[in-house]
């Protein structure tokens, strides 16, 4: 079966799109995602073209053969690992932004296209693409499109489904569909966009994205308060929003990623800090100049130690903190198990409390950034690959973690997605009639079942 | 020398093993791998290499020619490094698992004869002066500048337009004693300086000398061993270590200096690592480590040189070496010795550290991709508007030149030494 496959794909593509060798399939086994064993696939390609990706998907519908999308492998749920061999069918190469409409402020990209750099092109007319993940300079529009990916923006600007209003998808029996289209406004029909953007590669192969595209902010400020108790921190982020100002960025930093930011860069912390808030404000001057001001007063209210910056120097050095964060736990421990449970804005406190008793009670290490205006929390058990012990303490404070979202109110995965990773929980997440939809939903579009299996769709 | 074959013991490797195993594939070097820019393909990325690695050392991967030739697709630049938030020391990882391949299958006699000459610096004097008497029979010169094509169309190698082998290499006469000199300098030439631009080692010489320090050169113009060592042949390389400081034991300088930043890095990092277990060579590798420098950064962080004599009228843009801004951490010395030329105005390309591809052999053993990363390179520079290329690495001059002209682009290309010695020529280029 295996050789008959890769005579097909040979035929239907130019030899250096299909990758046979050992020490090639092992490069495509993994994604970003910690404690997650991959499985090589039998083979990998790299279609160039819409036209290509039609192909590969028809010679694997014809012969029941899984297809694993894959953009940059950057996905932390185990979105992009190939769960039990077949075709991992990467979109990397399909990299042209196809068109950039400034007048309809939208712009047309292929799958391959790094979200940093279609950011970077609407900068140049004054415009942005806001979604932006930690992965933002490698992640590619089709992945961060299939995993709906947030940021650090996400409080005020969204995520990735608010902007995609048109997709080109390859279905799993080889038809090209094309969806939506440039208009803000499409009710014609169902939302056949909204369908696609965060299935996970489990219903279509993305092939080409129409995305809204805004003005860039005017003006910005910047600013950080250090707080001595985590309490304090999180009153001054709900005094913030009762306000009705909405930043750009409201950012949690917990008392045990400053330790280990100061132990890694020494940049200076306050050696009792209990919490960090880094803020940005953006949009007019005028706008920016009375928000900046309002958030600093709270901040002060509530005993933040607050430090605003002056000039985009200093600015690079309040954001150095949020930025040093995951180095920070890279380097003090092998693994890094970042999880993404997110809860009702209200409830983050209640959520904070949580992780530490669950910590406290499994003898781990939990270091907790998030985005704290959006209840969007990350949680991240520092964690030893090869302690066996350890691990199975790890993933068991994981389901505690997920089972106390839920029960505030909140849900699995605010911006990485379900994957594999977070499958065995789905189901306290949707209930049966939800797990159930969710199943009609993939066998009506994959009958066969061979779009990225081994996920949460089973 | 074993056939492809399980992984056995695998010192080489296994001494890296801590290293990789603190990757977590987060994936951020795909940002800033010139290899993955051109080939979209993880095997191309350093993430890609180092689960390779991991697989060489649990025995998921055989050490066999597919092995081999992951790993050598690397132009090395560390780039990946900069930008890693564990820290990984890719090329290391890459370098153990070149060494590697070559322990476990040996080196290719191709190979095998050329390091063996590379080895004895006799032997590499002959060849080479023997080769630039022939040279005008396998190739022809270039059209547009004075780079040479080969004659006989070989594969790639027939786009690519090298410049000749210089008629006379580079030699210097050694000190001209002056009375109540100041320091005085070893110049390490290497290879291409010796061998390709002669020019880059008078220039170095003038701005020394200039300077009011005394220049002496090696007995042997020795290979530093880098070729080497990126073919995966660590005893050669470890060798030619042992062979530069025996041939340095005994003479007499304050510093040493080298315009190839490949070279300075010998100096200041492999050889005491190379030599770490030696007991007859550890002190003496460290010692002279901390007297070794590039030659911008010598003139500027030691010698404190005031500007050249003469005007250079020209617009020039600055390509930093990886081996000098990320190897050494010197970016700001080169740009403030061209900035002191009178008449001279930097003018930043987009990415100026990116590398340009070239990666010493790399050039050769991956003709396409080092054209194609060399092409952005081209399209940086030609997008400054500068009349004048400036490098510090001879390597790179080469590399530059090359794709430059690929792209019907004549601009000079020079080191920076060489720019400060016609500065002081009061002659422009």
């Amino acid at each position: 079966m295996s050789n008959d496959l890769i005579r097909a794909l040979q035929g239907a593509l130019r030899k250096k799109q299909v990758l046979t060798r050992a020490s090639d399939l092992l490069c495509y086994a993994y994604d970003a995602t910690a404690g997650e064993a991959g499985r090589v696939p039998d083979v990998v390609v790299l279609p160039a073209s819409t036209d290509e990706v039609e192909r590969v998907v028809c010679i694997a519908r014809d012969r029941g053969v899984p297809v694993y999308p894959r953009g940059a492998g950057t996905s932390l749920s185990g979105g992009a690992i190939p769960a039990r061999g077949g075709i991992v069918l990467s979109t990397a190469g399909m990299d042209a932004v196809l068109e950039l409409d400034v007048e309809n402020q939208c712009a047309i990209v292929q799958p391959g296209v790094i979200i940093q750099r279609l950011d970077d092109m609407a900068a140049e007319h004054g415009l942005m693409y806001p979604p932006d993940p930690g992965s933002v300079a490698v992640a590619t529009m089709g992945g961060s499109i299939a995993e709906c990916a947030g940021g650090l923006r996400g409080l005020k600007y969204g995520v990735t489904k608010h902007y995609v209003t048109g997709l080109e998808v390859v279905l799993a029996d080889g038809q090209v569909v094309r969806l939506g289209g440039k208009t803000t406004k499409n009710v014609t029909g169902y939302d056949l966009v909204g369908l696609f953007v965060g299935s996970e590669g489990t219903l279509g192969v993305i092939t080409e994205a129409t995305v809204r595209l805004v003005p860039a902010p005017e003006a910005r400020a910047t600013m950080t308060a250090v707080f001595a108790t985590t309490g304090e921190a999180t009153r001054a982020v709900a005094a913030i929003v009762a306000g009705k100002v909405v930043p750009a960025t409201l950012e949690f930093i917990d008392a045990t990623t400053l330790r280990l930011i100061e132990e890694y860069s020494h940049a200076g912390l306050p050696a009792d800090a209990a919490a960090l808030l880094l803020i940005e404000v953006d949009g007019s001057p005028e706008a920016v100049a009375r928000e900046a001001d309002f958030v600093e007063r709270v901040c002060r209210e509530h005993h933040g130690r607050v430090e605003r910056a002056a000039d985009d120097e200093a600015r690079e050095r309040l954001w150095a903190a949020r930025r040093a964060a995951y180095p920070a736990y890279a380097r003090h421990s092998r693994g890094t198990i970042v999880e993404d449970a997110t809860v009702p804005r209200s409830r983050v406190p209640e959520m904070l409390a949580a992780i530490e008793d669950i910590a406290r009670s499994h003898g781990l290490t939990i270091a907790t950034v998030g985005h704290a205006g959006d209840g969007n929390l990350h949680p991240t058990v520092l964690v030893d690959p090869d302690d066996a012990a350890l691990m199975e303490h790890a993933h068991t404070a994981i389901a505690e973690i997920f089972r106390a979202a839920l029960d505030l109110g909140g849900t699995l995965s605010g911006e990485h997605g379900i994957g594999s990773a977070k499958a065995p929980y789905l189901g306290w997440a949707l209930g049966e009639g939800g797990l159930d939809l969710t199943r009609r939903i993939k066998a009506a579009l994959d009958p066969q079942g061979i779009l990225n299996p081994g996920k949460f769709t089973e | 020398m074993s056939a492809d074959g399980p992984p056995g013991d695998l010192p080489t490797i296994r001494a890296v093993a801590d290293a990789v195993a603190i990757c977590n594939r987060c994936g951020s070097c795909q940002a800033v791998c010139p290899v993955y820019a051109e080939t979209h393909a993880e095997p191309g990325v350093a993430r890609g290499k180092v689960q390779l690695a991991a697989a060489v050392l649990s025995g998921d991967l055989l050490v066999d020619r597919d092995t081999a030739a992951a790993f050598a697709t690397c132009t090395t630049c560390m780039a990946c490094e900069e930008a890693c938030p564990s820290g990984v020391p890719v090329v290391d990882i890459v370098n153990a698992a070149r060494a590697q391949v070559v322990e476990a299958r040996g080196l290719p006699w191709v190979k095998r004869v050329v390091f063996g000459g590379v080895k004895r610096p006799g032997m590499l004097r002959a060849a080479a002066e023997a080769a630039a008497r022939l040279q005008g029979a396998a190739f022809k010169p270039a059209p547009d500048r004075e780079l040479r094509r080969l004659r006989f169309p070989y594969g790639l190698a027939a786009r690519r337009a090298y410049p000749p082998l210089a008629a006379r290499p580079f030699t210097h006469p050694g000190a001209q004693k002056k009375a109540g000199a100041g320091s005085r300098v070893l110049l390490f030439p290497g290879c291409m300086v010796t061998y390709v631009y002669p020019g880059i080692g008078d220039a170095s010489v003038e701005v020394l000398e200039r300077a009011g320090v005394e220049v002496v050169t090696p007995p042997e113009a020795a290979c530093c061993g880098v070729p080497l060592e990126a073919h995966g042949d660590l005893a050669g390389a470890t060798e030619l270590a042992r062979l530069q400081l025996d041939q340095l034991e005994g003479m007499e300088f304050d510093a040493l200096v080298a315009a190839c930043p490949t070279c300075t890095s010998s100096f200041v990092h492999r050889y005491p690592r190379l030599l770490a277990g030696e007991p007859r060579y550890a002190a003496r590798a460290q010692a002279l480590a901390a007297r070794s420098y590039d030659i911008t950064s010598y003139l500027v962080d030691v010698l404190h040189v005031g500007p050249p004599a003469g005007p250079l009228e020209a617009t020039v843009t600055y390509h930093d070496p990886c081996h000098l801004a990320r190897g050494l951490g010197v970016t700001r010395q080169p740009r403030e010795l061209l900035a002191s030329i009178p008449g001279v105005t930097l003018s930043e390309m987009r990415e100026p550290s990116r590398c340009c591809g070239g990666a010493g052999s790399f050039s050769l053993t991956h003709q396409e991709l080092s054209l194609a990363i060399g092409a952005r390179k081209a399209a940086d520079i030609v997008a400054t508007g500068a009349e004048v290329v400036a490098t510090s690495c001879p390597g790179c001059r080469m590399q530059l030149a090359d794709v430059l002209a690929q792209a019907g682009d004549s601009r000079p290309v020079v080191h920076t030494v060489e720019l400060l010695a016609a500065a002081n020529k009061g002659a422009a280029r």
